[in-house]
């Protein structure tokens, strides 16, 4: 009798332990983004901050939000920052951004747009009953698009560094400028 | 039960024998003098002959079917489900306990739709704690038991967890995987009561707590619901109900042990 009581007890002490399952937990990882990490052309091991970096994927009204709480376009969907982390679409087996270089709305002639077009294959992957599902990339190649002039390209070199997109914690794409 | 009639007699001949063999002839005179007891008129004509009212628990096998679960199917869309249930008497507190079911279950979460079907046997005992008085027969139990089922489960439709919705939000996806030939295996501990609400009839009902032992997962999903385990969560316990309409089937008899009869002499 005592027994079935102890184990009764070890029981509830169970279920109070029990963690809320319904909510998916922000630090739980889903639906990755691919990190794009910048560097000095001439000196690949040293990273390099971009300038006024807006990032727009094609037929988008609006850049990627760089900066939630800025007032300012400028500052809102611009970065200077080594590292971006953009989202690839989980529908789609190819994405299309132009990287638009020392973006000002007040001065547009200062900037300079390369466009790319990041290629991968998807797959939908469980995580858990609150979080569902998530989609991790592999990706295939990286091309120029646009009908700009190579003279006129800012970034040199591009380098698929680590093709599958699973975390957000590692660089899987190398912009060289 | 005619078929068992001469071999009740004759376990009954045993215990006329052992029953008389009591010394506690001066007793059974103050008593019979007192008030015959009503109960008296029910044992069987042997026992008549007998002038010592002998308390007797009846042994038998208790069959039942779990009434929530089959109602269940009445009122919710996404439920099918049955349970059987039975027990049988071992000793005077010792019942051996099994269920048997059958559920399909579609489970509708926020992001995840998904139907569980299959079948589940669970085994075990019951102990009971009630000390009946006289010929009551009611039950407080504690019992443990060992589950099993095998199921599949089909993934109907899903939504993919996608914090940045810079290309849109996604829509459901349809999915309609059927996984099949899964398993699970759990131990749970039961707390439940049974009153006997008219003749052979008993009405109960049950809590279970489960803990799962074994899960065989299919490949990039989860068993989101076993039947007979019920949801399960994230870690390994389940918890589980029972309503419970049974029949007491009475195959023999036994005398209640010496001693506890002279304790319910002293209180008179």
């Amino acid at each position: 009798m005592k027994k079935i009581i102890a184990l009764l007890l070890v029981f509830t002490f169970g279920l109070s332990s029990c963690e809320k399952d319904d909510i998916c937990d922000a630090n739980t990882p889903t639906t990755p983004r691919m990190l794009i990490s910048f560097f000095f052309a001439d000196r690949p091991t040293v990273e390099k901050n971009v300038t006024r970096l807006k990032i727009q994927g094609d037929n988008v009204e609006n850049g990627i939000v760089f900066n939630e709480t800025a007032t300012t376009d400028d500052a809102k969907y611009t970065t200077s920052a080594t590292q971006v982390l953009i989202p690839l679409d989980p529908t789609r087996d190819a994405v299309t951004y132009s990287f638009i270089s020392n973006f000002s709305t007040a001065n547009p002639g200062l900037s300079n747009t390369d466009m790319l077009t990041f290629n991968y294959t998807r797959k939908n992957v469980y995580v858990s009953r609150a979080c569902g599902f998530k989609t991790i990339y592999t990706l295939t190649s990286i091309q120029r698009a646009g009908d700009e002039d190579a003279n006129n390209y800012w970034i040199s070199n591009i380098d698929l560094f680590n093709p599958n997109v699973e975390l957000e914690n590692e660089t899987h794409v190398k912009i060289f400028f | 039960m005619l078929k068992y009639f001469s071999s009740i007699c004759l376990l009954f001949a045993v215990f006329l024998v052992q029953a008389q063999e009591i010394p506690v002839a001066p007793v059974t005179k103050e008593i019979s003098s007192e008030k015959p007891k009503p109960k008296t008129t029910k044992v069987p004509a042997e026992t008549i002959t007998d002038s010592i009212p002998v308390k007797k628990d009846r042994y038998g096998l208790r069959v039942g079917v779990d009434l929530y679960k089959l109602t269940r199917g009445f009122y919710d869309k996404d439920y099918k489900g049955v349970e059987f249930v039975g027990d049988f008497r071992l000793t005077k507190k010792y019942y051996l306990a099994a269920e048997l079911g059958f559920e399909d279950k579609t489970t509708d979460d926020d992001r995840l739709n998904s139907t569980a079907t299959g079948t589940y046997i669970k085994g075990g005992f019951d102990y009971n704690m009630y000390n009946n008085w006289l010929d009551m027969e009611n039950i407080i139990s504690v019992g443990l038991r060992a589950g099993f089922s095998t199921f599949s489960q089909q993934l109907n439709s899903y939504k993919i967890y996608n914090a940045d919705q810079y290309w849109g939000e996604i829509p459901p996806i349809a999915d309609g995987t059927k996984y099949t030939g899964l398993t699970a295996a759990w131990g749970e501990v039961a707390i439940g009561m049974k009153a006997k609400v008219f003749n052979n009839v008993f009405v109960g009902f049950g809590i279970q707590l489960k803990m799962l032992l074994a899960n065989k997962e299919p490949d990039n999903f989860e068993n989101l619901y076993i039947p007979g385990f019920n949801r399960t969560y994230d870690g390994s316990f389940g918890v589980g109900f029972n309503y419970t309409v049974s029949y007491f089937i009475p195959l023999y008899k036994k005398t209640v042990k010496v001693p506890e009869e002279e304790k319910k002499d002293s209180k008179k």
